[in-house]
């Protein structure tokens, strides 16, 4: 028998050696080579002019409103996703398909339109602002409009990812807990949510992660005060505005260092949670 | 424990599921719930397990109303057609799972969860298991396990929907035969559904047919195979021919020719006029072409020998294909070969109205 109609019958789609080249030569050019290039500038500091630079007041300060506004963000996301996701998977009401499809608009929406708005509704004289601002809650131009245009901007990762989880999840599964005795509560924390965590770490951390590299929409409600309400996103781009490229680097590695550590956390938490699917 | 189902309706939208029906299972027994798809066998199971309500009727367990009891108070082990196991837990930890969930109060002691445990693993033979995940077994090992973990919570009845369906033909037979034995050894009072009658007359005490959400028949397996008791139920059986004959004062014709009234067996209500036979395929008798017994010529047109019978598909004319089922030695001593005519005499013939 011929060598081409034996490797025919092994593989059902042909074209192994060309789809898998064509898809490593863009990783390598859109994704590996830049950041090279960028762990290259950054070596070319020494190990003390980086760490002046990382840990100068201004980059410290912007790494902490970074950090705490995205953590913020992410744990209401975490809690407020869930309960959509929950919400669009477990009930039929009027108006649920909208709904469904008015989720991925963060996405669709350009961000800057995202900022624009979220400053029309919370400046002092705008719709929601005006009725804050004499509460004493400050939202644009202070540290909470960069929490509400992070969660923004992050809200459909988490619906995204739990949302097909739970619609897989057969009744069959609730209703045999049901019987064996097991309350409502129970149910849920013993049988749903085992199954929807991995999928809820992994929604969780890409809206993490948005949020920490978030920049069109937080720039125009942040209000960018240096050490107050300035992102470490912006502070990158104004060192790069001024041509100092070792300096805009450095602080670059830090939010992809925080962003590698995050992948690798929920990697090896999603490896424990999922070990029964395992098959060996 | 015993079940009284007492008058119980449940509709979907306009959709009678379940009508006016009433049943009443004895203690221990063993009952299949047989019927085609769409009569109503598993709402009325999820009915009893309180999966589902009913909109009249009431339902009675071990005596005690349970109509309004949820599922978890009902004490009841249900098995799922597609096992339902919670797939990040192990088995060990599926079978536990109903007495985790028990309050404190009821809750036994960790050392008895685990000897429970481990006697359940070996009576559904899954020893040396207990660490696997649902996804590392078979179909049959994981309704094994679905069932040891129905009966860890002891439960007063169990209910088995459909056990065997996504299982092959060979795993079917065996755990039919497992399920027979483990209930003969533990008399809990069992119902399970099923559209397989075969499997329902191999393994259940009693035998309830269903259709349209009403009982059709209900007895022993031997009597409902000998004896159905509709014109729904020679349908459903299988195997049965349907004629369409004709009844003049008491006495039944058959294309013409009267049948022997020691063959015919009228049903009541059926009046002078059109109406409806059956004859199973075994109540036929095969003579030469020609024979003044005779009362049908037919002509052979396929053969299957298995074992001592022998099956023959007879050609009738007119495109109409029967069934007949004979001992072999008698189809071998009529020597026909396929194409050949033949004469067919019905032994049998239940009539029905016509419909």
């Amino acid at each position: 028998m011929p060598m081409t109609s034996l490797q025919r019958r092994r593989r059902v789609m042909p074209g192994f050696g060309l789809s898998m080249g064509i898809a490593l030569t863009y990783f390598a050019l859109i994704v590996l080579l830049p950041l090279v290039a960028m762990a290259i500038k950054t070596a070319s500091l020494g190990w003390e002019d980086y760490w002046k630079i990382v840990t100068a007041p201004r980059s410290l300060a912007s790494f902490r409103i970074t950090l705490t506004a995205a953590l913020a963000a992410t744990v209401v996301n975490a809690v407020v996703g869930l309960l959509f996701a929950w919400v669009l998977t477990r009930y039929r009401f009027p108006g649920r398909r909208l709904l469904d499809a008015l989720v991925d608009l963060p996405f669709a929406l350009p961000t800057a339109v995202a900022g624009l708005t979220l400053v029309t509704l919370f400046a002092p004289n705008g719709w929601f602002g005006r009725y804050l601002e004499p509460l004493g809650i400050k939202v644009a131009y202070a540290p909470l409009g960069i929490m509400a245009a992070m969660f923004f901007t992050s809200i459909p990762f988490v619906v995204r990812t739990v949302q097909p989880v739970l619609e897989d999840l057969s009744a069959d599964v609730e209703e045999a807990a049901r019987s064996l005795g097991a309350r409502p509560w129970q149910v849920f924390a013993l049988v749903i949510w085992p199954v929807i965590l991995p999928a809820f770490l992994a929604g969780t951390t890409m809206a993490f992660a948005r949020s920490i590299g978030e920049f069109g929409a937080v720039v125009f409600i942040a209000g960018n005060l240096p050490m107050v309400t300035e992102i470490t996103s912006l502070l990158i781009f104004i060192r790069l505005d001024e041509f100092n490229y070792p300096a805009a680097a450095a602080l670059a590695s830090v939010l992809l260092l925080v962003a590698f550590l995050l992948l690798f956390l929920t990697n090896s938490l999603q490896a424990r949670v999922l070990r029964h699917a395992r098959r060996d | 424990m015993s079940i009284l189902i007492d008058h119980v309706s449940r509709r979907f939208e306009t959709f009678a599921a379940v009508n006016d029906l009433s049943l009443e299972v004895a203690e221990g027994e063993l009952l299949a719930l047989l019927g085609p798809s769409g009569s109503g066998k598993t709402t009325l199971l999820r009915l009893i397990a309180g999966l589902d309500f009913p909109d009249a009727g009431r339902i009675l367990i071990g005596g005690r109303d349970a109509t309004h009891l949820s599922a978890g108070e009902r004490r009841i082990g249900f098995v799922f057609q597609h096992y339902a196991l919670f797939r990040h837990m192990t088995v060990r930890q599926n079978i536990d799972f109903g007495m985790r969930v028990m309050p404190a109060a009821r809750r036994p002691a960790m050392a008895e969860r685990r000897a429970r445990v481990e006697r359940l693993l070996a009576t559904v033979q899954l020893d040396g298991l207990g660490d696997r995940f649902p996804a590392q077994l078979s179909g049959g090992q994981r309704q094994r396990v679905a069932l040891a973990r129905a009966l860890a919570i002891e439960p007063c009845v169990l209910l088995l929907d459909e056990p065997f369906g996504a299982l092959d033909a060979a795993v079917r037979r065996d755990l039919r035969r497992w399920l027979r034995q483990l209930h003969d050894e533990l008399p809990v009072t069992t119902i399970f559904v099923t559209h397989d009658q075969e499997e329902a007359l191999e393994v259940a005490d009693r035998i309830v047919v269903m259709n349209a959400g009403r009982i059709e028949q209900s007895g022993t397996p031997v009597e409902v195979e000998a004896a159905p008791a509709t014109a729904f139920m020679y349908g459903f059986l299988g195997g049965a021919s349907r004629f369409d004959v004709t009844v003049a004062a008491g006495r039944v014709s058959l294309a013409g020719r009267p049948l022997p009234p020691e063959a015919v067996e009228l049903t009541a209500g059926v009046a002078d006029g059109p109406a409806t036979g059956f004859v199973r395929a075994h109540e036929f008798r095969l003579l030469p072409a020609g024979d003044p017994a005779s009362l049908l010529d037919a002509r052979v047109s396929h053969v299957v020998t298995h074992g001592g019978t022998a099956r023959v598909e007879l050609a009738l004319g007119a495109g109409r294909t029967i069934e007949a089922e004979l001992p072999r030695a008698a189809w071998e001593s009529l020597a026909l070969a396929p194409g050949a005519p033949v004469g067919l005499r019905p032994e049998r013939v239940a009539v029905f109205p016509p419909g």
